[in-house]
């Protein structure tokens, strides 16, 4: 009998694998040898079929596993990952003609082919696993130490967890589990087959429990924690284990994981309470537990503790100094509960105890520091005044590029990034300009290999300043959704017409080039480019004159203006008018809300701001504003000018994400009242909806000019409510520099948010928490100021938001830093309330703190 | 990257039985001498509980990969680097090194807090395995810790010859960040000082999650507060998430000390420190400017490098150093006759050839030879050996007011900045701003004008 390569084809061909099996069977091995060589290039073929590949796969593998030469190759060949996926197969075990060829005469050792393709298994191998499983226990081979196979025999079991029950590997396999990194988020119907294992003595119960705490106090991630958590429950440890491990279980208390720290107390507190748990471990467990945030826990253990004073006399002392650690909480609710706790038992404390609650009270201050003081005879610490730590820094000038390798270094980073920082593109600009002016061919020849090709005004800008052509315009256009926005138009209008300048004549020097780093514009220095424009018969840019003057300080000296007077052409007599109308000057704004239709249809509801269906915000707050119109053609309509009605509808509700906002602080450096009135929109649904990030454009409008007025006051406000912690960090920020320079209105900022929270526009632990951390900048005033105002109409709902104990806890705080004092009218009301629950609790506390 | 494999060959496992830890040792160097098990010390450590605990943080620190959202690769230790152990004077110091080369964790037991007899002085490996981080676990009680570094007496006479071996992949990113953080921790300034009850609730606000995150925590009053923007004064925190690991030893701390670089309106992350007292000991924490940042890139000390004096003296002065608890700079200058001064950057010198390290608690110099091949240690700058490549291929031109640099196809401008450091027109460059040390164009340049060394700084 022989066979020949297009037979053996063939039936691969018929993904056949028994046939193919058969076949190579009937031949001799130098014949199965000799067609070795054609396999490889067979499969290479189907390199480009993945489905034919898939279909003959397991014909393949058995012809492999016939025909080539050494161990090595057929291990090589069966992991290939042109071979590794499978479509489904109707036999339940298709591998055993791999089985069948190997045990042939002459192949090689199936046992050598089988210790190779465990150890180097990898997850996309697991097809294989029971062929390799098969073959490890028929020819009685330990498994490897290889996570991929031990993931292998963890689905095979969760398949069906029965056949753990007769699994030769079990003891080998088991403790594994428990030093394996995220198997436990496989291990669902494992745990249970386990413990059931465990009852018959299949398993070692105390390997088991030894495990799963040595994995507990590891870590993992959630998911996987939660099935040891679940394995812990199941075993159920007796009296005894638990006190055989109560060092272990002490230490989990130090877990960032919630659950593991409450089984761990659980453990303990059931020690405890069969009096086998020595006062010596309890200590050190409630110094773990007492300073965590997890208020539950917390609570538990105070009562604990309380509950062992009282039991045990003799052990009380050394319950009070466990205790003391408890006075240092930061939630002052839990604070006052260990003071509680702490005076039940005061009576039994003993010199050293009295003395590590004198020290520990002796850190605390405002009112629960008094009643610590009070309660343990010390004196109080006085909360001492606290000045606002700046955010932000004297500003220093604006530091041009020194040289043309530093432009090129500058303009490399803009090709990267794009124009992120408005500081960096202006250092460009005037670089460009200066550069363009003095060395032109020196200037092309750098910056030509780092010009962008993407299609944006900036890259526009330096592929003109390279005397590059303008590519031809891309085949497919992407369409702008969203109309740019006024302050958009005119930043990429001052762009294009320096572009152009930049291909035909370049301007000599950019009048709107900053003279600080914040943004303005030297008066003098305009006044002096324009004089000398005017002898050499030049004219200006217009967008360029138009930001030169918009970015003037706010107060200009009459020495510029007399000076201005003299200039005679347009530009010239442009800047003498616009000095004479005293600049731009601040707009009038009115608080507006505006309303939409949301999912259903269906129109806003008296006092509800969100749609009862859908949940999204269906009504906003903005401002219409409206400032003086100071003569200035190219600015784009609506840039000073922000109607009520659709537009402002269109403003809010009109585009969900926010454009690019980092150059807008550059356009009007010294009037936040109207950019903030662009900004605001643009932010709410960080503060409302689902939209992360885009806040850290508020520092830089804080460090804008002008007053803070009512058009400020709600891009901050409704940006406090953002999710993540990191998004509101940058309003704090912004609120901290405002509070620095003593522009922060507390009562403006909190007059919104009050009715914001009410109407569950905002969610008010989210706003509490920002100003928690303006508290800790030292901006007490005006966190006060700022609660004062919004608790009227918290107070006043009947079902009181959660988070409200947490704003009079905080307001109490910074009335007792500020030492401002002035009345709630609708706190006394709360205050008088029965019961002891925290709304009421923080309410007396801040009477108290008011006097 | 390079990867190697390093071999530890312990005579035995380490153990702690019957309340007795025996660390074995590997490696590294005794005296002056290169024993294969060097014996350091026997006596006792205080408290039990929290030497123990202090242990297992720093066993946990050394086999965590942040980069992995700050999960512990693998439960079971396998195939991570173990502490470093070195004996100065009469003190104690573990280090260990996350493999995600980014987290920095040493114990220090101070002279106050060790109790018994120091054999010799050096720097060894010691081993943690499974069972005896298991066993720490079940240490307690306020009792001092009965302990030796080094083989006793016992098992020096049965087990001749015989050797427990673990082989652990030894990446060159890994080895280089191990010796650039006596680097950073050099240019550390204490900036905070936290009771432990401020230290546990600040821990307690900081985000799980958030791997991506950078933060600047300004001191205000006890407390610190987070900012988004680098304040004079500020810490730098990038993935906060990463500062968890302390949480065991919380319940031990007094004060959580906070140390961090000078930083402007302009930094960029930066790396911080955190110290927690713990009485007798002191357990100190470094962390590195992002998760996906180790300290390997930093580059700190490429400007000293560079300098052609700085490594003669480095050299002249290796020999000079002493096993003390810390090198006292005038000392070492009286000894080996250089000025203090030049005693300065030639340790800067020796520490990136991990030779020294750096305690910032009391803002010195300790003598320690990392425990691997002398060899591999100290070819450690590939940014500096490009850069010299560069300059002998004579690839570096002065034009007007700079140098041009060739590197292969492209040609970049090595330039004077505003601010008045030298810069570059790489894409490195454009991306650091300086941030991680000057990029090899600007080194090539130094090298080509030794005069511009001081002004690169």
């Amino acid at each position: 009998v022989s066979l020949d390569w297009p037979d053996l084809a063939k039936l691969i061909e018929a993904e056949a694998p028994g046939q193919v099996a058969d076949a190579l069977l009937a031949v001799d091995e130098p014949a199965r040898r000799a067609l070795a060589p054609h396999l490889k290039p067979y499969r290479d073929e189907l390199v480009r079929d993945w489905q034919r590949r898939g279909a003959q796969t397991v014909a393949l593998r058995a012809a492999g596993a016939g025909c080539l030469p050494k161990a090595a190759d057929v291990v090589s060949w069966l992991r290939s990952p042109l071979l590794a996926w499978v479509p489904w197969q109707a036999d339940p075990d298709p591998h055993r003609h791999v089985r069948r060829m190997l045990a042939a005469s002459g192949r090689p050792s199936p046992a050598t082919v089988a210790r190779g393709l465990a150890e180097r298994m990898r997850p996309r191998d697991l097809g294989l696993w029971d062929l390799v499983a098969g073959l490890l226990v028929e020819h009685g081979i330990d498994p490897p130490d290889n996570v991929a196979f031990l993931r292998g025999w963890v689905r095979r079991a969760e398949a069906d967890p029965a056949r753990l029950a007769t699994d030769p590997w079990l003891a080998l396999l088991v403790p594994r589990l428990f030093d394996t990194d995220a198997i436990g988020a496989e291990l669902a119907r494992v745990i249970p087959a386990l413990v059931e294992l465990a009852g018959q003595g299949r398993v070692d119960r105390a390997d088991l429990l030894a495990g799963c705490l040595r994995r507990l106090r590891v870590g993992d991630r959630p998911t996987a924690i939660g099935s040891f958590v679940e394995l812990h429950g199941l075993l159920a440890p007796t009296l005894d284990e638990v006190a055989a491990h109560r060092q272990e279980y002490a230490g989990l208390l130090s877990s960032p994981h919630l659950p593991i720290a409450t089984l761990a107390q659980a453990a303990l507190q059931e020690l405890d309470a069969a009096g086998r748990l020595p006062v010596a471990t309890l200590a050190d467990a409630s110094r773990a537990v007492l300073l965590r945030p997890n208020k539950k826990l917390v609570r538990t253990q105070l009562t604990w503790l309380g509950r062992v004073a009282a039991r045990q006399p003799d052990d009380t002392p050394r319950v009070l100094e466990a205790l003391a650690t408890g006075l240092g909480q930061e939630s002052v609710d839990l604070a006052e509960r260990t003071l509680a706790v702490i005076a039940a038992h005061l009576p039994r404390a003993d010199a050293a105890s009295r003395a590590a609650l004198a020290e520990a009270a002796g850190a605390m201050t405002g009112d629960l520091g008094r009643q610590a003081a009070e309660l343990l005879g010390v004196s109080a610490l006085e909360a001492g005044p606290s000045t606002v730590t700046p955010v932000d820094l004297p500003v220093g000038g604006f530091t041009p590029v020194a040289s043309l390798g530093e432009l090129v270094a500058e303009v490399v980073a803009i090709a990267a990034r794009g124009a992120q920082d408005p500081v960096q593109l202006e250092r460009v600009l005037d670089g460009l300009v200066r550069y363009a002016a003095s060395d032109r061919d020196g200037l092309v020849a750098a910056i030509t290999p780092h010009t962008p090709q993407w299609d944006q005004p900036v890259a526009r800008l330096l592929r003109a300043a390279a005397r590059l052509p303008e590519p031809p315009p891309p085949a497919y256009h992407y369409h702008h959704t969203t109309e740019p926005l006024p302050v958009e138009v005119f930043v990429d209008g001052r762009l294009a017409e320096l572009t152009g300048q930049l291909a035909g004549r370049p301007p000599v020097a950019l009048l709107a080039t900053p003279a600080t780093a914040d943004g303005y514009t030297d008066p003098e220095r305009v006044l002096a480019l324009l004089s000398a424009a005017e002898q050499h018969g030049r004219q200006p840019g217009p967008y360029d004159l138009t930001q030169a003057l918009l970015r003037l300080p706010r107060t200009v000296d009459p020495s510029v203006h007399s000076g201005a007077s003299g200039l005679r052409s347009p530009a010239g007599r442009r800047f003498a008018a616009y000095l004479d109308r005293g600049g731009l000057a601040d707009p009038e704004v009115t608080a507006i809300g505006v309303r939409t239709r949301c999912c259903d249809g269906r129109e806003y509801v008296k006092g509800r701001f969100r749609c009862g269906a859908c949940g999204r915000v269906n009504a906003r707050f903005t401002v219409a504003l409206h400032a003086p119109d100071p003569d200035l053609p190219e600015l784009p309509p609506g840039l000073l000018n922000l109607p009520d009605g659709h537009p402002a509808r269109q403003r809010v509700f009109g585009r969900y994400w926010p454009p690019q906002m980092a150059l807008w602080p550059g356009v009007l450096p010294g009037h936040r009242e109207i950019l903030a009135g662009h900004i605001q929109p643009c932010l709410v649904a960080v503060g409302d909806g689902d939209l992360h990030g885009y806040t850290d454009v508020l520092p830089a409008l804080a460090r804008c000019g002008g007053p803070f007025g009512p058009a400020s006051a709600p891009a901050f406000e409704h940006t406090l409510g953002t999710a993540r912690e990191r998004d509101r960090l940058p309003v704090v920020d912004a609120l901290t520099t405002l509070a620095a320079r003593g522009l922060l209105d507390g009562d403006l900022l909190g007059g919104w948010l009050g009715h914001l929270v009410a109407g569950d526009v905002l969610i008010l632990r989210r706003v509490v928490a920002g100003l928690t951390e303006l508290a800790r900048a030292g901006a007490h005033g005006a966190v006060w100021a700022a609660a004062r105002a919004m608790l009227p109409p918290l107070l006043r709902l009947a079902e009181a938001r959660p988070g409200t104990p947490d704003l009079l806890a905080l307001a109490s705080a910074a009335v007792e830093v500020s030492g401002e004092r002035t009345p709630v009218s609708e706190l006394a009301e709360v205050a008088a309330r029965g019961g002891s629950s925290r709304l009421v609790t923080e309410a007396r506390r801040l009477v108290r703190t008011l006097g | 990257m390079a990867t190697d494999t390093h071999r530890y060959a312990y005579r035995t496992a380490s153990t702690l039985d019957a309340g007795r830890l025996t660390l074995q040792t590997s490696g590294g160097i005794s005296g002056l001498e290169r024993p294969a098990h060097p014996r350091f010390f026997t006596g006792f450590l205080p408290s039990a509980h929290q030497a123990a605990t202090a242990l297992l943080v720093l066993a946990d620190i050394a086999r965590t990969d942040f980069r992995r959202a700050g999960r512990p690769l693998d439960g079971s230790l396998r195939g991570f680097r173990d502490p470093i152990v070195t004996c100065g004077g009469a003190r104690l110091r573990f280090e260990a090194f996350s493999a995600c080369c980014g987290a920095y964790a040493r114990l220090d037991v101070l002279d106050t807090g060790l109790d018994g007899e120091v054999v010799a002085h050096g720097t060894t490996n010691v081993d943690v395995n499974p069972p005896l981080y298991a066993a720490l676990t079940r240490v307690g009680g306020g009792d001092p810790l009965r302990v030796s570094v080094g083989p006793d007496d016992l098992t020096v006479g049965t087990l001749d010859g015989a050797v427990v071996e673990k082989k652990v992949p030894l990446p060159e990113r890994w080895l280089r960040g191990l010796a650039e953080v006596p680097a950073v921790a050099a240019g550390f300034d204490a900036r905070a000082r936290l009771t432990a009850a401020e230290a546990a609730a600040f821990l307690g606000r900081l985000p799980a999650g958030a791997p991506r995150e950078v933060r600047w925590l300004v001191p205000v009053g006890r407390s610190l507060r987070s900012s988004m923007a680098p304040v004079p004064g500020a810490v730098c925190l990038a993935t906060p998430g990463r500062l968890g690991v302390l949480r065991p030893l919380l319940p031990f701390a007094r004060a959580l000390q906070i140390y961090g670089p000078k930083v402007g309106p302009d930094s960029g992350p930066v790396a911080s420190g955190w110290e927690l007292d713990l009485g007798g000991m002191r357990f100190t924490l470094l962390l590195s400017p992002g998760t996906d940042r180790g300290f390997s890139g930093e580059g700190g000390l490429l400007h000293a490098l560079s300098a052609e004096g700085a490594a003669d003296d480095a050299e002249l002065l290796a020999p000079w150093l002493t096993w003390d608890e810390v090198v006292d700079v005038n000392a070492l200058a009286d000894r080996s006759t250089l000025p203090p001064a030049r005693v300065g950057s030639a340790l800067a010198v020796l520490a990136t050839s991990g030779r020294v390290g750096f305690d910032a608690a009391e803002l010195a110099y300790f003598h320690r030879v990392l425990p691997f091949d002398p060899g591999r240690v100290e070819q450690l700058s590939p940014r500096l050996s490009a850069a010299r490549a560069l300059h002998a291929g004579g690839q570096v031109r002065a034009t007007g007011d700079g140098y041009e640099v060739r590197s292969g196809e492209k040609t970049y401008l090595v330039h004077r900045t505003a601010a008045g450091r030298w810069g570059c027109t790489c894409p490195w460059w454009a991306e650091h701003h300086g941030g991680r040390g000057p990029c090899k164009h600007v080194l090539a340049a130094t090298l080509t004008i030794p005069s511009l060394v001081d002004s690169a700084r």
